[in-house]
């Protein structure tokens, strides 16, 4: 049992960025007497939590939103403590000397901006920087579908881009937005609705020593009938008149057919355009056949590409998937448990491809809708990136804490029979975010051999991050080499048919549409 | 099109990110603006 008093601390109308907190957090939380701490900005969201926790005091609940409120669970010397919490919110907490104003920023001009604010206040300041003519890239969600569509709009009529919102990555003439990873430049221009989407693609065309021209994330919603594909249409225009880009990947986690159709008409595109709308599965639009997975449409440009690559790649990729028949469990429930939502898209249709009866806390028309995004129903996918998780706390491609918790609690369920999970690295996560999965998750993977733990680590040889990727090689784990490989195993398992594997692979992956 | 100097708003390590690209980063000064109350908001919205 623990000990120790529990403190708030209001320091009034100062703000520092959701990541910065989560830093001081860890960094307070390793001071001699702490017990417990919480460091935040004072959100009615974040007030909930810190009262869920038993961390939240009088005084805490009188702090407004723009306070940063300071919870602590501590004993012995509480001054020292406190006096340690202030010296970090204004050493290096906080942002650094020689920033400049808006107004300054945007008369000096750029090639473009990168916005990160909470969602409320995006409006004013892409305006004001479209206003400026400088391209747009907005990472922030909660940004109403209306300010979306209005600013795209805006862009479009002065011929400028709004990647986002919710743009998860970007890259741009090499050079990495968001959560992007480092890839090699190369002939493939990218086009999507889908963040964790573009850094499947990329590192797996990376894997097949493909390179990227660009990789436009336009946000989730651009192929949506909301936005109906305005951004995704002036992309493609860009792409079609760049030198460099010799084909063309579409790729959508959720999509309009009506506004994918048109985009398509419009452009009428010259160059080779390969297409991937999650959830469609088989079909064809515009003539254009609609590959079912992000695998499937990598190992398709590789064909186009380079023939003797894509026999190369899928000789190994059999390979792979004769080691993984032999890995699967057997009965239970799959579980999947993502900081990525692309990635935990796909896996919500290849699971209900393979006939498991899908859950999950995504507005997908083809899967059922959870109760509750913290109890799992039958084949269960959660997305730790969504809205109702990332209110004022950092994205969980930064910190997966609480989608590692999850799993930890999965293990220990006799439901569970296997679970799918990505580890992002890149650019945005922490150096050490391999490191800190493993202490998160290892012992209880370690408890349970039984169960099949099944990660898609996303990222290249080339990011930081990679050689840490040993720490992984300790755990029983599995480690596919794509995400849709990673639910065909998950899925087998549970269903306890080794076939399945191979069926995904035939129909889904190796797509000859 | 090009991204060799990119304005930045918001959380700091996105900003270190495009720094280690060699990006010419222009970092914003941003804090979110004082709200008014929800409460008070209400009653402001009904009166006016």
């Amino acid at each position: 049992m623990t000990v120790g008093k529990v403190v708030n601390i209001v320091v009034k109308g100062l703000y520092r960025d959701s990541v910065q907190l989560m830093e001081i957090t860890e960094r307070v939380k390793k001071l001699e007497g702490v017990h417990d701490a919480a460091i935040l900005m004072a959100s009615r969201g974040n007030k909930d939590f810190l009262r869920s926790v038993g961390l939240l005091t009088a005084e805490g609940e009188l702090a407004d939103p723009e306070d940063v409120l300071v919870a602590l669970k501590a004993e012995a010397d509480l001054d020292r403590i406190i006096g340690r919490v202030r010296e970090m919110l204004y050493e290096g907490g906080g942002p650094t000397t020689g920033l400049k104003t808006l107004e300054v920023a945007i008369r000096e001009g750029a090639d473009f901006a990168a916005i990160s604010v909470p969602g409320r206040y995006v409006a004013d300041i892409a305006s004001k920087i479209l206003e400026g003519g400088v391209n747009l890239f907005i990472f922030s969600d909660h940004v109403p579908i209306e300010v979306e569509v209005y600013l795209k709009k805006l862009a479009r009529m002065r011929g400028l881009l709004v990647l986002g919102p919710e743009a998860g990555t970007a890259i741009v003439d090499g050079v990495g937005f968001g959560f992007a990873n480092n890839v090699q430049r190369g002939p493939v221009g990218i086009v999507a609705s889908a963040g964790t989407g573009i850094q499947e693609l990329t590192t797996l065309l990376d894997a097949m020593g493909i390179g990227v021209s660009h990789a436009l994330g336009v946000g989730g919603r651009d192929l949506t009938g909301d936005v109906g594909g305005i951004m995704s249409e002036e992309s493609l225009k860009i792409l079609e008149k760049d030198s460099e880009t010799k084909v063309i990947a579409l790729l959508a986690k959720q999509s309009d057919r009506d506004a994918v159709r048109k985009v398509l008409t419009d452009i009428r595109p010259k160059k080779p355009i390969f297409l991937t709308l999650l959830g469609e599965g088989r079909s064809t639009l515009n003539d254009i056949p609609n590959i079912p997975t992000i695998h499937g449409l990598a190992l398709k440009i590789c064909s186009h590409l380079s023939p003797a690559e894509y026999r190369r790649q899928s000789e190994l990729l059999r390979e792979e998937a004769g080691r993984l028949r032999k890995a699967i469990s057997s009965g239970g429930h799959p579980r999947g448990f993502y900081c990525g939502g692309t990635l935990a898209t796909e896996t919500a249709y290849i699971w209900r491809w393979t006939g498991l009866r899908v859950y999950t806390n995504m507005k997908l028309p083809w899967a059922h809708s959870l109760r509750d995004s913290q109890t799992s129903q039958y084949a269960t996918v959660v997305d730790y990136g969504d809205e109702e998780f990332t209110e004022g706390r950092p994205h969980p491609i930064i910190d997966p804490t609480l989608r590692n918790q999850r799993i930890v609690s999965e293990l220990n369920s006799e439901e569970t029979s296997a679970i799918a999970m990505d580890l992002i690295i890149g650019y945005g996560p922490s150096e050490n975010i391999i490191e800190r999965t493993v202490k998160q998750i290892g012992e209880a993977v370690k408890s349970h051999p039984e169960k099949r733990v099944v990660v898609r680590v996303v990222g290249t040889p080339s990011d930081s991050q990679w050689s840490q990727l040993n720490l992984l090689e300790k755990l029983p784990i599995l480690r596919p080499v794509s995400n849709a490989l990673a639910a065909a195993v998950t899925a087998a398992s549970a269903l306890g048919e080794e076939g399945v594997i191979n069926n995904v692979l035939e129909e889904l992956v190796f797509f000859e549409g | 099109m090009k991204a060799s100097k990119v304005i930045a708003v918001g959380v700091a390590v996105f900003a270190e990110s495009l720094r280690r690209q060699r990006v010419n980063v222009v970092e914003v000064e941003w804090t979110p603006p004082r709200e008014i109350e929800p409460d008070l908001k209400d009653i402001l919205d009904k009166i006016l």
